[in-house]
């Protein structure tokens, strides 16, 4: 992957991630269903200039949706956990929502 | 909360306020926790939302929610301080605040005019002579003979000068593209000055049951302006004749008009009627130029927003009005804008009255009970021919019964004012003080 804005898709601010957040110093994003935890650390480590300890992923796959007759799927998608290396500053990714 | 009154204008006044920042915070935290109860964020459960978040979401929702509530309150606040009453919702203008800045705005409102009236007592006034003329008893006797006039049918002979025809006609009007005229039971009379010359002729000598044909040319300036000008061509038919047979003035007719004894004793009545209905105009005309002197004695301004209001039901009372005798206020060719104009000037009278009278009222201490509304309503009720309880029920659903507390209150201090009155003959020489 070329570009850190093609693996990660957006910040997910939820309950969970701002407790994990507050907590383990661990960050949450949607990432490209693609892009593996190495991808995912490189880019967060460029975009943010932070040092990165760990990645955890899980895929997700996408819903069942019907609009009448035809049905289909919701694309599926990946969430990457991101634990910052100890001492790190924390990234406020939520200032300008 | 710093609160500064400007008296703009005449009514007018602009109330300033300022209130600190500190005082305004536990309002502004109120709103905000509202919002963190209430707000559905994706991602969180309803309450478990942190403020921090709140607040970047719903910054512009909370400041307009805040403000609404803290100036409402503090206006009031204000209000209540500088003992001021509005006489319409205040417009609030220059509003300005920020987080840790004090909030500021002006509001600007009319109230009710200071009066002090000076000199309503011992006013002189030339009182209205009441005299009724034998020629208005004469007047009243004859639309009374004309109300009674019978019309008996006439069998045997054609139609006389003075008789009434009963007619049913079609009018076809030279001009296609008119409408034909189309009428029955038309009472004509023959030979009188209000028929057309050309059906006076037609009709005289006619038999009952006859047909004519014959054309009217109307002239250009007839009253009404669909025929005027124009050729009909009608076809008449005579349904009946009928003579006209007006009562003879004497006690006969006096029986008959209503259980006079004779026809004296009627043209007394008659006569004690104009008398009276003379009376009570001549007292309201007297009345009505007091309350004028008192206005010119001492001016005053009056709030713009009663004679918005005024004006407003002046124009709609004219146009219900309009609408009452079937007459459409658009179909009228009424300059509008300038009716608007002329009808605020009459306001202006309008509320100054008012607000004499209510001052009035309120220096004499005049009150009216309940028992003298429910008598006007009894009255009222007795000329609709409906139950008192069903009347007056609905006039306290409508909120009518301040409105007639309001009348019997003027009416009153009106009549207190004639009271106190220096009133003078024509001569000059006062004859009630």
């Amino acid at each position: 992957m070329k570009n850190v804005f093609s693996v990660i898709k957006r910040p997910i601010i939820t309950e969970k991630g701002l407790d994990k957040k507050e907590d383990e110093s661990t960050l949450c994003f949607e990432v490209n269903v693609h892009a593996n935890k190495r991808e995912v650390k490189e880019a967060v480590e460029k975009l943010f200039k932070v040092k990165v300890a760990s990645v955890n992923t899980s895929n997700f796959y996408g819903k069942q949706r019907r609009r009448g007759r035809y049905s289909g799927f919701k694309p599926d998608w990946k969430k990457a956990y991101v634990k910052l290396k100890a001492g790190e500053k924390m990234i406020e990714y939520a200032e300008n929502v | 909360m710093k609160a500064d009154v400007v008296h703009t204008s005449g009514c007018q006044r602009a109330l300033t306020i300022e209130v600190e920042p500190d005082s305004l915070k536990p309002d502004y935290s109120a709103v905000c926790s509202k919002y963190q109860r209430q707000a559905r964020v994706p991602g969180f459960r309803r309450g478990k939302t942190p403020m921090s978040l709140i607040l970047q979401r719903f910054k512009s929702e909370i400041r307009e929610d805040f403000l609404e509530s803290a100036v409402q309150k503090y206006l009031l606040e204000a209000l209540k301080a500088e003992k001021l009453e509005p006489l319409a919702h205040p417009h609030v203008r220059d509003l300005s605040f920020g987080e840790g800045e004090p909030l500021r705005f002006t509001a600007e409102f009319e109230v009710l005019p200071e009066l002090h009236l000076r000199g309503y007592r011992g006013l002189e006034i030339e009182r209205i002579p009441v005299e009724v003329r034998e020629e208005e008893v004469d007047a009243t006797m004859k639309a009374m003979q004309e109300r009674m006039t019978q019309y008996v049918p006439v069998i045997g002979r054609s139609v006389q000068a003075g008789d009434v025809a009963v007619i049913s006609y079609a009018g076809k009007p030279s001009d296609p593209a008119k409408k034909t005229i189309e009428a029955k039971d038309i009472y004509c009379e023959v030979g009188s000055d209000n028929t057309l010359p050309e059906f006076n002729e037609n009709l005289l000598g006619a038999n009952a049951g006859d047909e004519r044909s014959f054309t009217v040319k109307y002239a250009t300036d007839f009253p009404n302006k669909e025929l005027a000008g124009i050729e009909v061509e009608y076809d008449i038919e005579v349904q009946d004749i009928r003579q006209k047979h007006v009562p003879e003035l004497n006690d006969e007719f006096a029986k008959d008009a209503g259980q006079y004894g004779s026809l004296e004793e009627l043209r007394k009545r008659i006569r004690e009627d104009i008398a009276a209905s003379k009376q009570q105009t001549a007292q309201s005309d007297m009345q009505e130029k007091l309350v004028e002197m008192i206005i010119q004695n001492n001016p005053f301004d009056v709030p713009a927003v009663m004679v918005q209001k005024q004006t407003e039901n002046r124009v709609n009372d004219y146009a219900r009005t309009l609408l009452a005798r079937g007459v459409h206020p658009k179909t009228l060719d009424i300059d509008w804008t300038e009716f608007h104009e002329r009808q605020k000037t009459l306001a202006v009278t309008d509320v100054k009255v008012a607000l004499v009278l209510e001052h009035i009222a309120e220096r004499e201490s005049i009150t009216v009970t309940d028992e003298e509304i429910d008598a006007d309503i009894a009255k009222r009720a007795e000329q609709t021919h409906q139950a008192f309880e069903a009347v007056k029920s609905r006039l306290t659903r409508e909120g009518a019964t301040d409105r007639i507390r309001d009348r019997i209150r003027n009416k009153k201090s009106l009549e207190l004012l004639l009271s106190l009155a220096a009133v003078k003959d024509p001569q000059g020489i006062i004859v009630q003080s």
